[in-house]
């Protein structure tokens, strides 16, 4: 009896470290991705302003315009697993990328205060965004090692804990991001 | 700020004129000071013969000269100690008030010098930076600089600072007291910060030194997810808490603590972690920042700065030369946190 006692003892405890190590892991990852969300959601509010500034201007650009406007229209309206909120950023990363881009070509749109003001803010969300995503991913790291490791991933798999897609990091926030700010700053 | 060379040229035409006479004084009065301790020893030494050849030893008479003895011993060394003390701090101050001012001010002449004054206690226990040590017991300090690297507003000083450990207690049931000296600096981020950050030197590395720091690192790494688990452990009585960052080099060399993780993000850039890792390296002093309300703030870990010197060879360039490294290596930290880039922009 005092056998199966300690035998229970000793399965128990650990499942239950590990249980709270998973959930605890996972709870600081929401954390991180809500914070996301919060930067996200400011981005999505200068959509409109940046839209409606630079159309006079670009002529040739209006697809991708549309595809902004698109974007935030669907994340407003849906609410989006964690999985396409990741795919989402990366198109959106993208699609402001190209519109910085395409405003070298356009002297006038660039000098524009309204326009600088507005790039101002944005380049200052994007900063965030960078920031909330290497904080999000390093919590999500942490997660998701919990949930592959041994003998964690024995719990993780009965529990249906899953792992979480990271944000992609782009090369220029990786390495030298003091430059990006430099140029948009 | 000048450069070495200009500096090397400014002590051989003005400085070492002056040291030259300063030190032929002081080499002079010291086999005075010097003669005056082997009287002490010739005191106690004959005191202690004619105790032991005394006739009358075990008397009443032999007692006493045994507490003479005795006596001579303790209190004449303290005596001496005292009068070399004072003699040590007076020449002390008269190099630094004849040469060391002068070096100072033409090292940085752009810069305000005030040899009596220090960073504003305010800011220092607003940094936060001794807080895990424990509680500002007292702040002082002198040879306080203002002014401006590139486009960045600085102010820095050395520092003296008394902490209250607020748990550990002595034999007598009293706080233990750790002393901190330095260079504090403060320096203008150009940026209204909502949280705190700080960045304290990792203490195994700190401790005991690289390699073991090395080891401890990978046997934590082979356990895997204890030390993770012990990193989330609150810090008791503080609303920081500690966070990792991906930068490896900088995570051996710090702890990153702070009250929002993405704005500790925002302001630790891989770029500036790599600059931060390297200055960390360069320099062989304990660093400590801390980014609160619109400041960074440093703390250099290396005790007394422009202080003269009665030991070493005065009139060599290379007891002026490391004045000239103290000040750099604040240049050098507003060049590494890329301050003047201006890459923050006040909003």
């Amino acid at each position: 009896m005092e056998l199966l006692v300690w035998l229970a003892v000793l399965i128990v405890l650990p499942v239950v470290f590990l249980f709270n190590l998973l959930i605890s892991r996972r709870n600081q990852a929401d954390n991180a991705a809500a914070s996301i969300d919060v930067y996200l959601k400011q981005r999505f509010d200068l959509i409109p302003n940046l839209v409606a500034t630079v159309q006079g201007y670009m002529k040739h650009e209006r697809d991708t315009l549309a595809q902004l406007t698109e974007m935030r229209e669907r994340a407003m309206a849906e609410t989006q697993s964690h999985a396409d909120k990741v795919a989402m950023d990366a198109q959106m990363t993208r699609a402001l990328g190209s519109v910085s881009v395409a405003v070298e070509g356009y002297p006038q749109l660039k000098a524009s205060e309204n326009f600088i003001r507005l790039q101002g803010a944005l380049n200052e969300v994007e900063e965030k965004i960078a920031a909330a995503r290497r904080n999000f991913n390093g919590s999500a790291t942490d997660y998701n090692n919990g949930v592959q490791m041994f003998p964690a991933n024995l719990l993780a798999g009965i529990l249906g804990f899953e792992t979480r897609a990271l944000f992609a990091i782009s090369d220029a926030e990786r390495q030298n991001p003091g430059v990006n700010r430099k140029v948009s700053g | 700020m000048k450069t070495l060379q200009e500096f090397q040229d400014y002590f051989e035409r003005e400085l070492r004129p002056k040291l030259v006479t300063m030190q032929a004084e002081r080499d002079a009065r010291r086999p005075a000071l010097w003669w005056w301790w082997r009287w002490v020893f010739a005191a106690a030494i004959a005191i202690s013969l004619v105790v032991a050849i005394s006739p009358i030893s075990g008397s009443r008479s032999s007692q006493l000269l045994s507490w003479m003895w005795f006596g001579t011993l303790i209190v004449l060394p303290v005596i001496y100690w005292i009068r070399y003390n004072r003699w040590a701090a007076e020449y002390g101050n008269r190099e630094k008030d004849t040469t060391l001012v002068a070096a100072i001010r033409f090292m940085v002449p752009e810069f305000e010098y005030t040899q009596s004054r220090f960073v504003p206690e305010k800011h220092v226990r607003s940094s936060r930076i001794f807080e895990s040590r424990g509680d500002i017991e007292s702040v002082g300090g002198d040879d306080h600089f203002a002014g401006v690297i590139g486009k960045t507003a600085v102010e820095f000083s050395e520092l003296r600072v008394a902490i209250r450990d607020r748990n550990l207690r002595d034999d007598k049931d009293k706080p233990v007291m750790w002393y901190r000296t330095g260079m504090f600096l403060r320096a203008d981020f150009n940026k209204p910060f909502q949280h705190a950050t700080l960045v304290m030197p990792d203490p195994v590395e700190q401790n005991l030194g690289t390699e073991m720091a090395k080891l401890i690192g990978g046997l934590q790494a082979a356990i895997g997810s204890l030390d993770r688990f012990a990193a989330e452990k609150p810090a008791a009585a503080s609303d920081l808490r500690p966070i990792r960052l991906e930068h490896l080099e900088f995570e051996r060399l710090f702890e990153v603590s702070c009250t929002d993780p993405v704005e500790a993000h925002y302001i630790l850039t891989p770029n500036i972690m790599e600059r931060i890792a390297e200055f960390q390296k360069r320099t062989r002093f304990a660093l400590s920042l801390a980014f609160i309300d619109t400041a960074m703030h440093a703390f250099i870990f290396r005790g007394a700065l422009f202080e003269g010197d009665v030991q070493s060879d005065r009139t060599s360039f290379a007891a002026y030369q490391s004045y000239y490294e103290q000040l750099h290596q604040i240049f050098e930290l507003v060049d590494a946190m890329n301050l003047n880039s201006r890459l923050w922009n006040k909003a």
